[in-house]
């Protein structure tokens, strides 16, 4: 390979650093480019994150109190489902009322008025002690179902500090709420 | 506190025999050897450097110390050019075109340096050039023992010990194989001539007059240059020695006044017979400090101190010199370091974007989520609420009804609904027990009305009364609260929820 002459050598020189610097200045421009639109990315999710923050803040208040009534009643509406919510909430009343030492007798359950946002309402009739009678009572809207006493009634026993109870429990449609037009967030 | 300040600067004459050293009041002088072609040879180079490494050593913690360098004026050119006038930089291009023009070498070999001696009509300007190979080989030299050199010419500076700036004059040192001569016209520099005459050849009449060896004829030289005195036999030898001297100074360019300077010239003989043969007057310069001080080095050293600056020339070695090679990589250190502060500067701007983007992402995303969540919530909210309202207060009833009842009174039935209505059918012992209890019940601020809708005596016991009463509680926010709750906590109703929507 036939040597370079000094002059040679420099326009090499010159060649390659002309080269380095279209090579810097394009795909600078390139980077320059792709980070501006970034930025630009950047700025709009900002903006947007702002704009969700301050719409949802007033409903902070509101999923408070939300998880306060599910952490009293200790009842998660999502996971009530409409098919067996019934049934499961029959057999823990029953077993509320076994664990009061209340015996019951004939339950009777009937379809419930739709309008009145009702999946069935419930007839019970037994007899127990009276602290037991009073606890079972107190209990019922903590079992974790959405069970309201409609009605009781109680009447006097044979035995002494017996009582005869009667009551008239309905149990909330929860798909009723489902399907009412929720506000917009 | 000036000299504090100021850069450390050594002083150097490089003559053709002998390279003088002055470091502060240090002096140093070491002979050179030279090849034929006037070069430094190699073992005289590695000498040079370990004799100036251990002189240096002393002040070892200096670094790149500024070295000025006087060289003998051996192969160097002195032109006087006039140019038509001009900037700075367009007058040193001229001179570069000049210098390419007139001289018998190329620039590219050669080392020169300027000195802008007028500006009157034209710009007057002497030039000084010598073979680059020269200054390249002194430089290397030099650098090697970690100085900085700045060449100039050692004619020059021998000038500036003379005090007459504006007249015409001569200088001529005397060296040990050679003298040089500069001449000054109106305190110009006009021209420059080595003249091969030397203390040397002193040495070599003393030796053929007195015929004693060459090293008892330089004691007997040296004896005559300290005391004055100087044996008869001699002095006509000597005498005619300084005489040829004399013939071959350029009597023309001589001046008013010849000026002597270097160890020969402290033989008061040499000045007189200067006088006498080229009817011109001399003068030996006396030199202030040691002998070891050259007339160039002590020149070097005032003009250095009174200007503050460079000498008036300065050889300039240009293209790929040493200088150019050592700073390279210097100026491309502060290139790459003020690029790489420049690629900061601008990658500052986007480094928030580069960091917190992905984050952004993912918080942008569990927010969108969480929103369109939020129906689901308020449904919840809606169905729990309803909830809570519907829940009647059976026990807080029984509890009020309990508490108003009196002794001896046998409750048949209770019956109470939902929305709040109860009806109880009982026995009482007379009608003012059954007054007693309504009010009681009334009293209690939980029931809104009480009736008694029926009273007539008991079936089985006519001292009783049998009594069927209704009642309404209160509904809502009227009812008192209570301390019940359901499943053995606060009842719903009862506890106020802290953060209820407005």
């Amino acid at each position: 390979m036939p040597e370079l002459t000094a002059r040679e050598k420099q326009m090499l020189r010159f060649g390659v650093i002309g080269i380095a610097v279209y090579l810097a200045l394009f795909g600078g421009l390139k980077i320059w480019r792709h980070l501006e639109t970034r930025r630009a990315q950047y700025a709009l999710m900002t903006t947007e994150a702002n704009r969700i923050r301050r719409q949802i803040q007033p409903y902070e208040n509101r999923v408070l109190l939300a998880e306060k009534l599910k952490e009293i009643y200790r009842i998660n509406p999502q996971k009530l489902s409409r098919m067996t919510v019934v049934a499961e909430a029959s057999a823990a009343i029953q077993k509320e009322a076994k664990d009061r030492k209340v015996q019951f007798g004939p339950i009777r359950e009937t379809p419930a008025r739709s309008a009145a946002k009702e999946l069935a309402s419930m007839q019970f009739e037994g007899s127990g002690p009276v602290p037991g009678v009073m606890e079972f009572l107190q209990r019922l809207p903590a079992l974790g179902y959405p069970v309201i006493v409609d009605a009781v009634q109680f009447n006097p026993e044979s035995k002494p500090g017996m009582v005869k109870v009667s009551l008239t429990i309905v149990i909330l449609d929860f798909d009723q709420w489902k399907t009412e037009e929720a506000p917009r967030a | 506190m000036s000299s504090i300040l100021s850069a450390p600067s050594i002083f150097i004459e490089i003559g053709q025999s002998t390279l003088s050293v002055l470091d502060g009041d240090d002096g140093l002088e070491l002979s050179l050897e030279r090849i034929e072609s006037g070069r430094l040879s190699a073992q005289c180079i590695e000498r040079l450097k370990e004799s100036l490494g251990v002189f240096l050593k002393k002040h070892n913690w200096r670094n790149n110390v500024r070295a000025y360098c006087a060289i003998n004026a051996r192969g160097v050119l002195l032109r006087r050019l006039s140019l038509p006038l001009c900037g700075r930089e367009e007058l040193e291009r001229l001179v570069a075109l000049q210098v390419e023009r007139e001289l018998p070498l190329p620039a590219s070999e050669l080392a020169w340096g300027y000195w802008l001696v007028n500006s009157g009509e034209k710009h007057e300007v002497l030039v000084a050039a010598i073979k680059r190979d020269v200054l390249d080989e002194y430089s290397a030299l030099l650098r090697s023992c970690r100085l900085e050199p700045v060449f100039t010419l050692g004619a020059l500076a021998r000038c500036a010990l003379c005090t007459e700036s504006s007249a015409s004059y001569a200088l001529l040192d005397i060296g040990q194989r050679q003298s040089e001569l500069i001449w000054i016209e109106q305190g110009i520099p006009a021209g420059l001539r080595v003249v091969p005459w030397g203390g040397e050849n002193l040495t070599r009449v003393i030796e053929a007059a007195s015929g004693l060896d060459r090293l008892e004829a330089e004691k007997i030289k040296l004896h005559a240059a300290a005391n004055g005195e100087m044996n008869s036999a001699i002095r006509p030898a000597v005498q005619r020695e300084v005489g040829a001297l004399a013939k071959a100074l350029p009597s023309d360019r001589v001046g008013q006044k010849l000026y002597v300077t270097g160890p020969t010239a402290r033989l008061p003989l040499v000045a007189t017979q200067l006088a006498e043969d080229a009817q011109v007057a001399c003068e030996r310069l006396d030199l202030a400090g040691p002998e070891a001080h050259s007339a160039a080095i002590l020149g070097l050293r005032k003009s250095i101190q009174q200007n503050g600056a460079a000498p008036s020339l300065v050889f300039h070695i240009r293209e790929e010199t040493h200088g150019v090679k050592t700073r390279t990589p210097a100026t491309w250190k502060w290139a790459a370091l003020a690029a790489m502060l420049a690629i900061t500067a601008v990658l500052l701007r986007y480094a928030d974007v580069l960091i917190n983007q992905p984050r952004l992402a993912g918080k942008l995303a569990s927010l969108k989520a969480y929103r369109e969540n939020l129906p689901n919530i308020e449904r919840e909210l809606a169905f729990l609420q309803y909830l809570k309202t519907n829940q009647p207060v059976y026990i807080d009833a029984i509890s009020v009804i309990a508490n108003a009842i009196g002794g001896g009174t046998r409750l048949d039935t209770l019956s109470i609904g939902r929305s709040g209505d109860i009806s109880l059918r009982a026995t009482m012992r007379d009608a003012q027990q059954v007054m007693d209890f309504r009010s009681k019940l009334l009293d209690s601020g939980f029931f809104s009305s009480v009736v008694v809708e029926e009273q007539s005596p008991s079936a089985s016991d006519k001292q009783k009364l049998t009594v069927r009463m209704s009642g309404q509680w209160k509904l809502g926010s009227e009812l008192p609260a209570t301390a019940e709750k359901p499943g053995g906590r606060a009842s719903p109703r009862a506890e106020p929820v802290k953060k209820e929507q407005g």
